[in-house]
């Protein structure tokens, strides 16, 4: 009698939860370091309730090659509650703030995941926090509040997801403590009158995600963490088949003496070509900008700051297929530094939940870039992924 | 008396033929516009659904691929709203695609992409791409309020394998439509179309149209089975609705960006 109960209670529960797992077995072939095989893959658990809504992401990770790149981690777990106008989350999660195709400015609530790949915008860390969300007809208010700074992992020595070739300290240094919360202030708001328009000013207190790296001794680095006010503006408008983007933001830096204040600025245009020849077209075009009050401060610490002066061209086919096959073909090229970054991915389902991709990645660094400790370098993944 | 009567019966017989040349005259009388309106209208009045639906996609060589979504939608007089939700395959599961029509304007549309957590504009000119790799594009899938289109000439009554239809021939308003115009067939009893023929922009056979089931829930005639047959690369999607539930006082709140995520 018992054994059925809890087998009736452990049926109703595994009901109650919505599961969506992926695993990915990928092989790499690299032009200058050593070739690894790794296993990446995530479980998605949601549990719905009347009141209530709890979401899990646990991310791993297993290389053949390189130590660090070995990870089981908790990569979000928060609690969604919505109550009339209001929504309200609670705990570790990711967020995408963002207009653009090629990098988001904007995209500045989580850490960039930079072990499993520092050239995929859409690998990111959880955050833990808590906002609230108010909303009208067509506009909504956001308030949250950032709790903790998260520590971020390198693989040590030279790789190829290794931006310094020194030994890491992941012990984060910071101008307050992990705990000093940062805040943001959101307003969305869009407008249809002449052009179809929608937009988002941000106001964020905090730290910086971008940070730069002291040395703890001779040989070991650390990264440190500073306190900005940043203003953020995104929007995107629709004219005809086209739509126009922006992402802009200025930083305001409080409390380090070593860093320069500092603007970006992008704007890009996509375009829809359908049914040509059978296949669907999206073209990308973006220009990305970067410049530093001080010129003689701290230069070149992070990925952001690659897109300094780069235009971004990418071309996406979809084939329309029962396959779901589509390529996306890209390049970055630095328009001052003649620095290039080529990225061609391929993919198709060659069953129900099972699909295979294929992506080339080619770096033609300049000298003083952040790429530049990377060389003239190619990385070839071949991957199978099981959705289930 | 016997001719009186005779004359009487005649009247009667002249009577009756004139009535039916009235109705006739009246039922030919009615455009092709007001056939479409009528035809609209018998498919009007769900108020707002939600309906799990199987997507059957067949290639030329005969290999199927299955595809299921949940469909929610809500009437508006200025024009449905819509969401989708993927449910299968698995690598799409928990997409969204957020749409609201809007008669004479580009319709306004939103894709949830789960893995980014992004919520992405899309245009709306895209209406003659493929929907989910289907044969049906997204003009076919979007609610096909008759006020979407202009109307040539009058209708045309016809029997197809004993069965009554009424023949208008439509052209979309759209100018980013993939059709130069429609051909419709209406059933003359209930209103419903049965099938349409869809001509591409160099007015070649492109596509059809089939309305294979229909069913009555709460007095209101629901498509159970549709399928869609690409003349030109012969591939064709059938979509089957699994469960279909009506009038179940949804609002604009369950239709706003809010409910992408």
């Amino acid at each position: 009698m018992r054994t059925l109960l809890l087998a009736s209670l452990c049926s109703f529960t595994l009901n109650a939860i919505e599961h969506n797992s992926k695993l990915s077995l990928n092989f790499a072939d690299y032009s200058v370091y050593k070739n690894e095989v790794y296993l990446e893959g995530e479980t998605k658990l949601e549990h719905t309730s009347k009141h209530l809504n709890a979401n899990l992401t646990l991310e791993y990770l297993y290389s053949s090659k390189h130590k660090e790149r070995r990870y089981l981690m908790l990569n979000e777990l928060y609690l969604t509650r919505e109550y009339d106008e209001y929504s309200f989350l609670f705990g570790k999660s990711i967020k995408y703030w963002g207009e653009m195709e090629g990098f988001n400015i904007a995209d500045i609530y989580n850490q960039k995941n930079y072990l499993l790949d520092p050239f995929d915008i859409s690998k990111k860390i959880g955050s833990i926090g808590f906002d609230v969300k108010r909303y009208f007809d067509e506009e909504s208010f956001e308030f949250g509040v950032k709790l903790y700074e998260e520590e971020l992992n390198y693989p040590i020595g030279a790789t190829p997801y290794t931006p310094f070739a020194f030994n890491y300290d992941t012990s984060l240094h910071l101008s307050d403590n992990s705990y000093t919360p940062s805040f943001y202030l959101a307003y969305n708001f869009m407008s249809d009158t002449n052009v179809d328009s929608e937009s988002k000013l941000l106001f964020f207190h905090g730290y910086d995600t971008k940070r730069y790296f002291i040395p703890t001794n001779q040989t070991t680095l650390a990264q440190y963490a500073y306190r900005v006010n940043k203003l953020l503006f995104l929007s995107h408008l629709i004219y005809g088949e086209t739509i126009f983007k922006c992402e802009a933001s200025y930083t305001d830096i409080i409390s380090d003496t070593k860093m320069s204040d500092y603007t970006q600025l992008s704007f890009g245009l996509e375009r829809g070509f359908y049914d040509v020849a059978g296949v669907d077209i999206s073209a990308y075009m973006e220009y990305y900008n970067y410049s530093y009050r001080e010129d003689e401060k701290i230069k070149n610490v992070d990925i952001s700051e690659l897109y300094d002066n780069d235009a971004f061209v990418a071309l996406r086919v979809d084939f329309a297929d029962i396959r779901a096959s589509e390529i996306k073909a890209g390049v970055l090229y630095d328009l001052s530094k003649d620095e290039k970054l080529f990225k061609l991915n391929a993919k198709s389902r060659v069953m129900d939940g099972l699909v295979v991709d294929a992506e080339y990645l080619h770096i033609l660094p300049s000298q003083n870039s952040v790429l530049t400790y990377l060389g003239d370098s190619s990385r070839v993944t071949l991957g199978l992924t099981y959705t289930f | 008396m016997l001719t009186s009567f005779t004359l009487k019966l005649k009247g009667l017989k002249m009577k009756k033929i004139l009535m039916l040349s009235l109705l006739s005259i009246s039922m030919f009388a009615q455009s092709s516009l007001e056939l479409a309106k009528l035809s609209y209208e018998a498919v009007s009045g769900y108020e707002s659904s939600v309906s799990d639906t199987t997507m059957l996609l067949t290639n030329a060589q005969g290999v199927q691929n299955v595809r299921k979504l949940q469909m929610k939608k809500l009437e508006n007089i200025e024009g449905d709203k819509s969401l989708l939700i993927f449910l299968h395959p698995s690598d799409v599961k928990g997409t969204k695609l957020l749409s609201f029509e809007r008669i004479g304007e580009d319709d306004k549309q939103w894709l949830y992409l789960p893995a980014l957590k992004r919520v992405k504009r899309i245009s709306s000119k895209n209406r003659s791409g493929s929907f989910m790799a289907s044969e049906f594009s997204y003009e076919d899938i979007s609610s096909q309020n008759y006020k979407n289109y202009t109307y040539i000439g009058e209708p045309q009554s016809l029997t197809l394998e004993n069965k009554e239809y009424f023949k208008i021939i439509r052209v979309p308003k759209d100018t980013n439509s993939a059709y130069s115009k429609q051909i419709i067939y209406i059933d003359t009893k209930t209103y419903l179309v049965a099938f349409g023929e869809f001509y591409d922009k160099q007015n070649r056979p492109l596509k059809k149209l089939s309305f294979l089931k229909y069913k009555k829930i709460d007095g209101v005639n629901r498509v159970v089975v549709m399928q869609m047959q690409n003349l030109q690369n012969n591939k064709s999607t059938t979509l089957t609705w699994d469960k279909d539930e009506i009038k179940l006082g949804l609002s604009s709140k369950e239709f706003s960006k809010r409910e992408l995520k």
